[in-house]
């Protein structure tokens, strides 16, 4: 295993869905890894560029990683990011990556529920993979709900009468109309982020400032052509 | 909240000691301020996240709240306040337990050994200076070999929402945002307030804000003329020089949109930094306190640390071996050798009927030589 010491900067990616467009944006920023992904078995891959090294991570503990130290900067989904309490990093770019949105659905014919009782008691229950989004908007709505946190399959939930309604993540809505659910109300719009722990910001400042130059320059760049990206 | 167990605990004694002792050789002068208190003394001229942070109790006797101090530095203000505004400039230092509901950094402890040193009654940057360079130099003393400051100034974010009036439903997520230095987000946030699109790009270059000295020519560039923010700027750059010439070795680092911890400071702020840890190790700036119930007002700066983040540093003087001792027993002669070693500063035991040496670890013994009539300290 190659060493990692304290002269590099670990830029933590996420697996899943937003993954392979994080490698374009980082090659196109000339921060790609050495050697492709999928051929290395290292748990620690080198870039391109000197002194970083790229560590691929479950969406979720990116942000822990980066708030610990344990990594200096990550790529994350802004879903990921809104179920942790964001004290100890930054998140200075929105890479603009795997965008969509986080929506209150229920299902069809159901919008009525977000003003009325649940089916299930006063109170509405909600199934979501993302408790603490869920309960904060919510919470600024002064609905109290009964969050049923899950961690897959959620459109399952009202469909088997888990729950009144689900917070999910929407990209084209053709989930949720193949399974008879409907898109009823805004949460928030996700895409994702390039974070930075607080202190590494201060400490490793002008690697970090350089690798961020690079990669507003690529996203400026990828949102000039933004086909690039869906050709491939 | 979690116990310290050997040779942790002694190294946080040693830290505490250490910290006191630098301090008081500034001139500081010691106070122990309660661990409970009524709320509203605890919380005067702060703001409501200090309340967050605190645990509340009632007490039995008489059913009245109080709070467990999640901060000192309110405290001893409010001390200085009641106690020392007539005479002039005050030096006071303190190293006692703080407990907060919600911890510094993610997964640390809620128990926290707070040592700091506030320095009140004096509103000259020469104070401020004073308050860097002590908490330079307590590092410095208490073990830790490099360091980077961050220098920075909280008028400069509140003069802007003065002088450009931004409405105030808006200041909660817009401070939110410049903390996460998401530039993005502050443009989202303003646009469409009815601010101008310079206003706007104003606050989200403030997210950029940060680097070396020369963010403070950057600054000058970008803020509007203005004395208050001139005179933050030029104070800055100021202390830096001073810093730079006593500390050499510190990397310094500028951040005028850091306001986060900062939540009763009225100026100039910093934190101290060591490469590869994940937190802060001290943090302090001033907070010039307004005229209270509780007393007058008064200029005050200082900083304060957390001993258990400077444990990686401490030298543990436990490395050592304690003197393994014969049982004491009946002879005084024994008891006189034991305790000439003792007052030498020496570890000594008397090893009891039946203990164990506690490891492999090579021992002293203190043995009785027939020859020389005299006890011995053998490796």
């Amino acid at each position: 295993m190659m060493a990692v010491n304290q002269s590099f900067i670990r830029l933590a990616l996420p697996k899943g869905r937003i993954l392979p467009e994080a490698l374009q944006l980082l090659e196109r920023a000339g921060l790609g890894p050495e050697v492709p992904l999928e051929q290395s078995r290292a748990l620690f891959t080198p870039s391109v560029l000197p002194n970083l090294v790229l560590v691929v991570l479950r969406a979720a503990d990116v942000p822990v990683f980066v708030e610990y130290g344990a990594v200096e900067m990550g790529i994350v989904g802004k879903d990921s990011l809104m179920e942790h309490s964001n004290d100890g990093y930054y998140e200075p770019l929105d890479l603009g990556l795997g965008r969509c949105r986080l929506m209150v659905a229920g299902l069809e014919g159901s919008a009525a529920l977000l003003h009325t009782q649940g089916r299930f008691s006063s109170r509405l229950k909600v199934a979501t993979k993302y408790p603490c989004a869920t309960r904060n908007h919510f919470a600024r709505r002064h609905r109290q709900v009964e969050i049923v946190p899950l961690s897959g399959s959620i459109e399952l939930a009202p469909l088997l009468g888990l729950s009144d309604l689900i917070v999910d993540l929407v990209a084209t809505g053709r989930t949720l109309a193949d399974n008879g659910l409907a898109a009823l109300e805004h949460v928030a719009d996700i895409s994702a982020r390039l974070i930075v722990n607080r202190a590494a910001l201060k400490t490793r400042a002008s690697l970090i400032s350089a690798i961020l130059g690079r990669c507003e320059s690529a996203v400026l760049a990828m949102q000039t052509a933004p086909h690039t990206i869906l050709e491939q | 909240m979690e116990a310290l167990l050997p040779p942790r605990a002694g190294a946080v004694e040693m830290l505490r000691s250490a910290f006191l002792r630098r301090c008081v050789l500034w001139g500081y002068q010691q106070v122990i301020p309660p661990l409970l208190e009524q709320p509203d003394a605890l919380f005067i001229g702060t703001g409501q996240d200090l309340r967050r942070l605190a645990f509340h109790l009632t007490d039995p006797h008489d059913g009245t709240l109080l709070a467990i101090r999640p901060d000192i530095t309110p405290q001893v203000a409010r001390l200085d306040a009641q106690w020392h505004a007539a005479a002039g400039v005050a030096r006071l230092c303190y190293a006692e337990l703080v407990a907060r509901t919600i911890p510094e950094t993610p997964g640390g402890p809620r128990l926290l050994y707070q040592a700091g040193a506030e320095l009140y009654g004096n509103p000259a940057l020469e104070a401020d200076a004073e308050a860097v360079l002590l908490a330079l130099e307590v590092l410095r003393v208490l073990g830790c070999p490099q360091l980077v400051l961050s220098l920075g100034e909280v008028r400069i974010y509140r003069l802007l929402l003065q002088l450009h009036a931004v409405h105030e439903a808006l200041q909660p997520p817009l401070f939110a945002a410049l903390q996460a230095k998401a530039g993005f987000e502050v443009r989202a946030i303003l646009q469409g307030s009815g601010l101008d699109r310079a206003t706007v790009e104003l606050f989200v270059a403030l997210t950029r804000l940060y680097g070396g000295l020369e963010v403070l020519d950057q600054a000058r560039a970008l803020l509007p003329c203005h004395e208050g923010l001139q005179q933050a700027l030029d104070n800055l750059q100021t202390l830096a020089a001073r810093v730079q010439a006593v500390h050499p070795a510190v990397e310094l680092h500028i951040d005028l949109a850091e306001l986060r911890g900062f939540s009763y400071h009225t100026g100039l702020v910093f934190a101290a930094y060591h490469p590869g840890m994940g937190g802060e190790l001290a943090r302090g700036g001033r907070y010039d306190q307004t005229a209270t119930a509780a007393g007058q007002a008064r200029c005050a700066t200082g900083f304060s640390v957390d001993l258990s983040m400077l444990l990686p540093f401490a030298v543990s003087q436990e490395d050592q071996q304690p003197i393994q001792a014969p049982p004491s027993g009946a002879d005084v002669g024994l008891y006189d050798a034991v305790t000439a070693l003792r007052n030498q500063g020496h570890r000594v035991i008397h090893v009891l009927p039946g203990e164990e040496p506690g490891d492999d670890a090579p021992c002293r013994r203190l043995v009785y030589c027939q020859r020389q009539g005299a006890w011995r300290v053998e490796s």
